[in-house]
């Protein structure tokens, strides 16, 4: 249409079309609620038709409502000047006069309307003047109550007519007037001390459209106020239950932090109560709400009591970052309490196995305390678990670098390199014996090296023995550990395998018993002195070491089957192996031993059948036969012959069969488990698992 | 390995031996031997322990400075608000726009809504 206009601009077509489009224009503005929009619109019909009075009228109200007092009167003129009788025009044109203090005459006016405008006149000059205010009926309005009570309220300051108030809204229920006169409903209300009502009419004004600064002034100290008077006693349920009905509680500080610090309280009191999910709820909320580190640490300490151990690292590392960074401030954490933070989170971290995140707060730790080695080691730790050993040696040295002497550094870093060919672990054992001489473990690994230096039976040893002690001999290598490692029973049970081997029973014998002395009690001693003594021919030795053997705690019945098998595969003697057999079988009915008499006497019979000590399976055969003979040992040991002897496996199968029946009837647990291990594998093979299994139940010390 | 064990967080030691968390160490160590004196280890040895252990919490500026580090931390006092003056007044800006929605409120927009002439053919 305008490029139309445009286009013709004298023709009457294109005067109609400008007539047509103000008219769009102005029924737009009119119909819509936006004020600025209503202008726009109003603006755009002048363009067009710039005669029309009512364009000028309407422009005039919008600017009002829109608060630019000084545009108003010069459109009203301009109104009046083409439309004189417009209904309404007059009391505008006055109206808009006495708000910019012009004077107006009452010509064309009702009696209301004068009466209305003086009373305005006179409230405006009421405070700047002290003029006084006289109602003078009849007024603007339905009903007289809402100037009496306005009135009223502007002579009085006390004044509170609540009641007419309410009567003159009702009346005047039109939103803008109805608005206005709820806003001083409050006014009164609040004049009265009557909170409740004061809010209440406040908010029906501002849901009516008010949109007055004071309105919002009023309402936010009167939230201020209420929640402030429930904070300062102590009510912080009341407090939060009151927050929660407010709008807006974010935009207004002291709220917001009056808010946060009822979520504080409320949070500790269920924490003293014990409550610490609601604590945590609290702490959670106020934690969102605040940047205090105090409330991170005790959300912190209550996600730790529910357990939530990921939360608790993410608390203790927002505690952190909050921290005043100024060391004059009075919550300034010195670099010790930042890096004891950092520790804990890395054991929350611990907790869950969130690996990644403990070695990042451990780090973190070590920059705010570099010199602390616990915490250097326990990084170190968790870097050898992750196989990650060249970061933890780096570790491991910048630990010693600041505490050479450290002994559990060394232990780390000597278990470290004795994983690896490139590197000798040798001289880190070596100062950790010259920090602590007794330490067992450096001592265990010395004694080990020279051990495997000297091992008779190595085909190498020669090579092996030239390459480290050129020209020594064995005996003069241990010689060079024991000097290391005085009276280290390994090198001395050592010592004597070597004399034993070398034919030198005498010298044989005398180290192999300073060892046994050296450590009476260490089964793996008294094993190789036991047997190696049968060696040196000294029977009797043996015999006299065997009750100090047996006092060895939790000593095993497989020890003695050991020392059995041994003696029967260097002949040294069926004799032996019965003594042997006779103190494994002794150990039935020791509280550590789960097993049955019947069941060792078949472990007994194998042990010796399986190396051909046949007089000696008879003898333990025979035992069964009178000891144990509903126990199913007896068909045990059939079935045993049979398969090894006679090669009937279905005989064998068969019997198995008997001592699974026999052994259950007996409630022998000894010999179930044996029968049942065999039966699975006469049965074709048991599978990986179920020979994991009998492996288990055969030897029940493996688990 | 995901473990939800749960950890109480460890007693007070100012609640312990009854002292506030702003005290010095003067006062830590005068609260302390008072309390040992009340509960010697040879009469009450579980009571002369807590004791102990709590002491040796707080006993000097540095074990202090980490123990509070750990500690659930009671919440401040609320600050002094100051609060904020209501208007009660009556105010003329209010009543012109009541005068004004008065005024309008006679009005009727549809009597300005006019269908404008247009030429005949």
């Amino acid at each position: 249409m305008e490029a139309f206009i445009r286009s013709r601009p004298a023709s009457a077509h294109a005067e109609a079309a400008r007539r047509l489009a103000a008219e769009a224009h102005f029924r737009a503005a009119l119909l819509g609620d936006a004020l600025d929009e209503r202008r726009r619109h109003l603006d755009s019909a002048l363009a067009l038709t710039p005669d029309v009075p009512k364009l000028h009228f309407h422009r005039a109200l919008t600017l009002w409502q829109l608060g630019q007092l000084n545009e108003v009167l010069p459109e009203l003129n301009i109104a009046a000047t083409r439309e004189p009788q417009r209904p309404g025009l007059a009391y505008l044109r006055a109206l808009a006069s006495i708000a910019v203090g012009q004077p107006w005459d009452t010509a064309g006016l009702s009696e209301a309307e004068v009466n209305t405008l003086q009373l305005v006149k006179q409230f405006c000059q009421h405070r700047s003047r002290g003029k006084t205010l006289t109602v003078k009926e009849p007024l603007l309005g339905r009903g007289t109550e809402m100037w009496q009570a306005l009135v009223a309220m502007a002579k009085d300051p006390t004044a509170a007519p609540q009641a007419q108030l309410k009567v003159a809204a009702e009346q005047n229920s039109r939103k803008p007037i109805s608005r206005i006169l709820n806003y001083y409903r409050g006014v009164a209300a609040l004049r009265a001390g009557d909170r409740e009502a004061a809010r209440n009419a406040w908010t029906v004004a501002r849901g009516a459209g008010m949109n007055s600064p004071r309105l919002d002034e009023n309402l936010t100290a009167l939230m201020r106020a209420e929640v402030i008077e429930l904070a300062e006693a102590g009510r912080w349920q009341d407090v939060m239950h009151l927050l929660g009905r407010l709008p807006n509680v974010e935009t207004d500080r002291i709220l917001a932090e009056t808010g946060t610090l009822a979520c504080f309280h409320l949070g500790y009191e269920a924490a003293q109560a014990d409550k610490w999910q609601a604590a945590a709820q609290h702490w959670r909320k106020a934690n969102e709400l605040s940047t205090s580190r105090y409330i991170a640490q005790n959300l912190a300490l209550a996600e730790e009591a529910l357990g939530n151990w990921a939360n608790a690292a993410e608390a203790w590392r927002e505690m952190v970052r909050r921290r005043p960074r100024k060391e004059d401030h009075p919550d300034y954490l010195s670099d010790l309490q930042v890096a004891a933070l950092w520790r804990h989170a890395a054991e929350c971290y611990e907790h869950v196995g969130q690996t990644d995140e403990v070695e990042t707060c451990l780090r973190n730790a070590l920059k705010y305390a570099p010199d602390d080695t616990a915490l250097r080691l326990r990084l170190a730790d968790l870097l050898l678990n992750q196989q990650r050993g060249d970061a933890a040696e780096t570790q491991l040295k910048e630990l010693l670098a600041i505490e050479p002497q450290h002994v559990e550094a060394l232990v780390h870093l000597a278990r470290l390199y004795q994983t690896r060919w490139s590197t000798d672990s040798l001289p880190i054992w070596r100062q950790v014996l010259a920090i602590n001489p007794t330490h067992p473990e450096a001592r265990e690994a010395l004694a080990t090296y020279y051990v495997s230096l000297v091992d008779p039976d190595d085909p190498y040893i020669a090579a092996r023995l030239n390459l480290r002690y050129p020209g020594k001999t064995l005996t003069e290598v241990l010689e060079l550990g024991l000097q290391e490692l005085p009276g280290h029973p390994q090198l001395l049970a050592q010592m004597g395998i070597v004399y034993a081997r070398q034919n030198q029973p005498k010298l044989a014998r005398e180290y192999l018993l300073q060892a046994f002395q050296a450590a009476p009690q260490d089964a793996n001693i008294a094993d190789v002195v036991l047997h190696e003594l049968l060696h040196a021919d000294d029977g009797d030795m043996v015999l006299k070491l065997i009750p100090t053997v047996r006092q060895i705690p939790r000593l095993l019945p497989m020890f003695w089957f050991n020392q059995a098998t041994q003696a029967l595969k260097c002949g040294l003697g069926e004799k032996w192996a019965d003594v042997f057999v006779t103190e494994a079988l002794g150990l039935v009915g020791q509280p550590w031993i789960d097993d049955t008499l019947a069941g060792l006497l078949i472990e007994a019979f194998g042990t010796v059948s399986d190396h051909g000590a046949k007089s000696l399976a008879s003898l333990l055969e025979q035992r069964a036969r009178d000891e144990v003979p509903t126990s199913g040992a007896v068909q045990y040991m059939e079935a045993y012959r049979l398969y090894h002897e006679k090669h009937d496996e279905k005989g064998a199968m068969r019997l198995i069969h008997d001592a699974i029946r026999y052994a259950r009837r007996a409630g022998d647990q000894g010999v179930l488990r044996r029968a049942e291990a065999i039966d699975l594998l006469l049965k074709g093979g048991p599978s990986f698992f179920d020979m994991k299994r009998i492996l288990r139940d055969l030897f029940p010390e493996m688990r | 390995m995901v473990t939800r064990t749960v950890t109480k967080p460890p007693k007070d030691p100012y609640a312990v031996l009854g002292i506030a968390r702003t005290d010095d160490e003067a006062a830590i160590k005068r609260a302390y031997f008072r309390l040992v004196r009340e509960y010697p280890p040879e009469r009450e040895p579980e009571k002369f322990q807590e004791l102990r252990a709590a002491y040796e919490r707080i006993r000097s500026a540095e074990a202090r400075s980490q123990t509070d580090l750990f500690l659930l931390q009671p919440p401040p006092a609320m600050p002094r608000r100051r609060k904020l003056a209501y208007d009660l007044d009556v105010h003329a800006d209010d009543i012109l726009m009541l005068a004004l929605e008065l005024g309008l409120a006679r009005l009727s927009v549809q009597e300005d809504f006019h269908e404008p002439e247009l030429p005949t053919r």
